[in-house]
């Protein structure tokens, strides 16, 4: 039996775990499709809630990785084929010629962000000046397009009124995404105190319909965003509209009270969700495990294992399973780590 | 008070965007009925921390509803959409206050709200700046009342407009002597206690208690002023620190030290308030000064009361300054007297309606917090309501008499029934 994991996804949670199996003494290799590590995070300036810089993050844990002993890096590159039962695997990397015995499995791929445009009532992609969260990411980053001013794409002018708008693409049975993406409240929120920072003149006012910003220094976060005078009006945007100078009109109900209101900003954000990785309908038939109604992958039991597959030695980590903080992507690295090392020492057993 | 000309971002408020006719071409008609976001959201935030408002608290309100939901005015009104506390913050975010409505003036400031509130939000400092924005920029309407008694404090220092002159009167024929320096305790009646036929009675039910007590006090009549702080609650800031500094001044120049008080109202803004302006004396609401009397063994009861008794917590003793063992302490060393709580006691006390500047309000019938208060009482059975502040006694005498079957409860303060206990029989 070959004491060999091999993981899909080089972003947090699969660093994570190629690094915790290294500590526990069992050797790794780490599949990343891109030319680099670090996934998502990588790009991202600053992190909810506490502000800590994604990118230093990322390079941490890409050093730690890089430094540990049993892992073995396949930047640029991916798996096309898995044959055999646990533990006995067998991989194909690439376009086949390299092949690895593994005695387990982990599938670390990530997520997809939900493509807004397939919302037209925002009008994303035609009307200029409405923007993803992904984008106004870019746009926050020192090392960014703008560097870290927040000018709006039709003409570069600095925004004095900015819309965010919550649960795109989420919560929504139109779009067959039920689910809520969990993290984008959280995102928002960081978004908008980060603009406000930036640009103290300017009104940020997010649209929302519920506000889940929860869990230790969260609900802190939120409350550092109104106490910077970030107005939160509870009422979904309904539609976005451009005007001639490239202004975006939106339409929603102010439901606190009880009327339709109507806006003109300079810049809209659509805070789009989560929605499962492109191409985890390829590997879940690679891998022969069951995924779940909402695309993300199903897991053995929800309750008691929460990180196996549908499948013996196949394990899942981090927002392949749905949305989560950075914080818990590590936690489910660690998790993996310990089931795939009682897992092989229960095959070690067997035989 | 100053009524100046309207600044510009007041015409702003609630102003009609002229993007209708780019509109039109792109989404349709505009509905009337929709509220406009534009500049002005933000001005009226702006312009009220120009005047060095803090706002921070505001704007973590999280539309709970925990304020409506406690609040004493709900209990009276048929309005679904009156005086919302919540609602009214939202709405100054946006810069949306509508200052024409009555809601702004019905707050009694009674602290049910902020005491509950999750967020800390200080929603009395809200609003009394929305009150100020009123009486200083001159936009909405004052109501009548409110505005009389006003001009009357302005002019003569007390509500009533009667002359200053007056206001040590209540004392004649009295054992009171002037407060002069060296004595030891001013004995601060109010503006009702000094001028109302009924609230005097219970000025001089106290200065008998003090001066069977032993107690070396004086009082400095038409020296001074009314205290300020309904004024203060009722947005004029400018007046009240006016009042504030005159008193202080008298009070300073004769070497006053100790103030005892009768109203809540006058202890909350000597204490709290007036310190801000270098006012710093201490300062005694009469029930805990009683109370001290009575554990010292300086006072004699000498009559028995034989009746039960019921005490209803003032707003401003109660819940704004933590006071609620003292006078049930006095009550029930009164020989004869039975102490029955009411529901709603202590913290959870309904007001009577007489803060904020509501004594001077016409509070339309029916919508009387005060009535409901006094039912409350009846219904435990008590053939006295006592109270502890001038507000409440003049709302209950009030009540009394247009709440139905109210012949059977008499409406007592404290001192009136210590000063009725501790006669020879």
């Amino acid at each position: 039996m070959e004491r060999k994991v091999l993981i899909l996804g080089g972003g947090v949670a699969g660093m994570q775990t190629a690094i915790a199996l290294n500590d526990l003494g069992i050797s790794s290799v780490l599949v990343e499709k891109e030319q680099e590590l670090g996934g998502r995070v990588k790009n991202y300036d600053k992190t909810f809630p506490f502000f800590h810089s994604g990118k230093e993050l990322v390079k941490e844990l890409e050093d730690r990785v890089r430094r540990a002993h049993l892992v073995e890096i396949r930047c640029g590159t991916t798996v096309s084929h898995v044959e055999g039962q646990a533990p006995h695997f067998q991989a194909s990397l690439g376009t086949g010629n390299y092949k690895i015995p593994v005695g387990a499995i982990v599938v670390a791929i990530g997520f997809e962000p939900f493509d807004a445009s397939l919302q037209e009532e925002y009008g994303y992609g035609i009307y200029k000046n409405v923007i993803t969260a992904t984008e106004l990411e870019h746009l926050l980053d020192p090392e960014g397009p703008t560097g870290g001013e927040i000018r709006r794409p039709s003409d570069g002018k600095i925004v004095q009124r900015v819309a965010i708008a919550f649960c795109v693409g989420s919560r929504n049975e139109q779009l067959g995404h039920n689910y809520c993406s969990r993290i984008c409240c959280s995102f928002s929120t960081k978004q908008a105190i980060e603009i406000k920072e930036r640009h103290p003149d300017a009104v940020v006012t997010c649209f929302y319909i519920d506000i889940r910003t929860y869990g230790r220094g969260f609900e802190e976060m939120y409350r550092r965003a109104q106490e910077t005078s970030i107005t939160y009006i509870r009422g979904r945007i309904a539609e976005c509209g451009v005007l001639p100078n490239g202004d975006v009109t939106i339409r929603a109900e102010d439901t606190f009270l009880g009327k339709p209101i109507q806006g003109v900003f300079d810049l809209v954000s659509l805070s789009h969700g989560m929605t499962p990785a492109l191409d985890a309908p390829k590997i879940a038939t690679m891998l022969d495990i069951d995924v779940a109604e909402d695309g993300f992958f199903e897991c053995r039991d929800k309750d008691l294992y929460p990180n196996d597959a549908t499948r013996e030695g196949v394990f899942l980590a981090g927002a392949a399973i749905g949305m989560k903080p950075i914080p818990d992507c590590i936690a489910d690295g660690n998790a993996v780590a310990a089931r795939v090392a009682a897992f092989l020492a229960e095959m070690q057993e067997r035989n | 008070m100053t009524i100046g000309s309207k600044p510009d971002w007041i015409k702003g408020i609630a102003k009609e965007l002229d993007y209708r006719w780019r509109y039109k071409g792109i989404t349709g008609i505009l509905p009337d009925i929709s509220i406009i976001l534009d500049e002005s959201n933000a001005e009226l935030n702006q312009a009220l921390a120009a005047e060095g408002i803090k706002e921070s608290s505001w704007v973590s309100c999280f539309q709970c509803g925990t304020c409506r939901a406690v609040c004493p005015y709900t209990q009276v009104t048929t309005d679904v959409n009156g005086l919302s506390a919540r609602r009214m913050l939202h709405e100054a975010q946006l810069g949306l206050t509508d200052f024409e409505s009555e809601e702004i003036w019905t707050c009694t400031t009674c602290d049910t709200c902020v005491d509950q509130c999750p967020r800390g939000v200080e929603i009395i400092d809200f609003m009394r700046n929305l009150r100020r924005v009123e009486v200083e920029l001159g936009v909405g309407k004052i109501p009548d009342s409110l505005r009389r008694a006003m001009t009357n404090i302005a002019s003569v220092g007390n509500p009533f407009g009667e002359t200053s002159e007056n206001r040590g009167d209540w004392a004649e024929h009295l054992p009171v002597k002037p407060f002069a320096k060296g004595t030891e305790l001013l004995y601060f009646p109010g503006c009702f206690l000094a001028y109302d036929a009924r609230a005097r009675k219970v000025a001089q039910a106290t200065a008998g208690i003090l001066e069977k007590a032993g107690v070396d006090f004086g009082i400095l009549g038409s020296q001074e002023v009314c205290c300020g702080e309904s004024v203060r609650k009722a947005g004029n800031e400018k007046l009240f620190q006016n009042l504030a500094q005159h008193n202080i001044g008298v009070f300073a120049e004769n070497g006053v030290k100790g103030i005892l008080t009768t109203s809540p109202h006058c202890y909350h803004t000597f204490k709290n308030e007036y310190p801000q302006f270098e006012g710093d004396f201490e300062v005694i609401h009469y029930t805990q000064y009683l109370a001290r009397l009575i554990k010292e063994g300086r006072l004699n009861f000498s009559k028995e009361l034989n009746k039960q008794v019921t005490y209803h917590d003032p707003c401003y003793l109660g819940r704004h300054n933590g006071i609620y063992e003292e006078p049930r302490e006095i009550l029930r060393s009164i020989p004869g007297l039975e102490l029955v709580e009411m529901p709603d006691a202590r913290q959870k006390s309904l007001c009577c309606g007489g803060g904020g500047g509501g004594i001077w309000l016409d509070t339309k019938k029916g919508e009387r917090l005060s009535d409901l208060r006094l039912e409350q009482a009846m219904e435990t059975g008590a053939s006295i309501l006592a109270v502890a502040c001038p507000y409440c006694l003049i709302n209950f005498e009030d009540s009394k008499l247009t709440v139905g079957n109210a012949d059977r409860i008499e409406i007592r303060d404290i001192a009136e029934l210590v000063w009725e206990s501790i006669q020879e029989s």
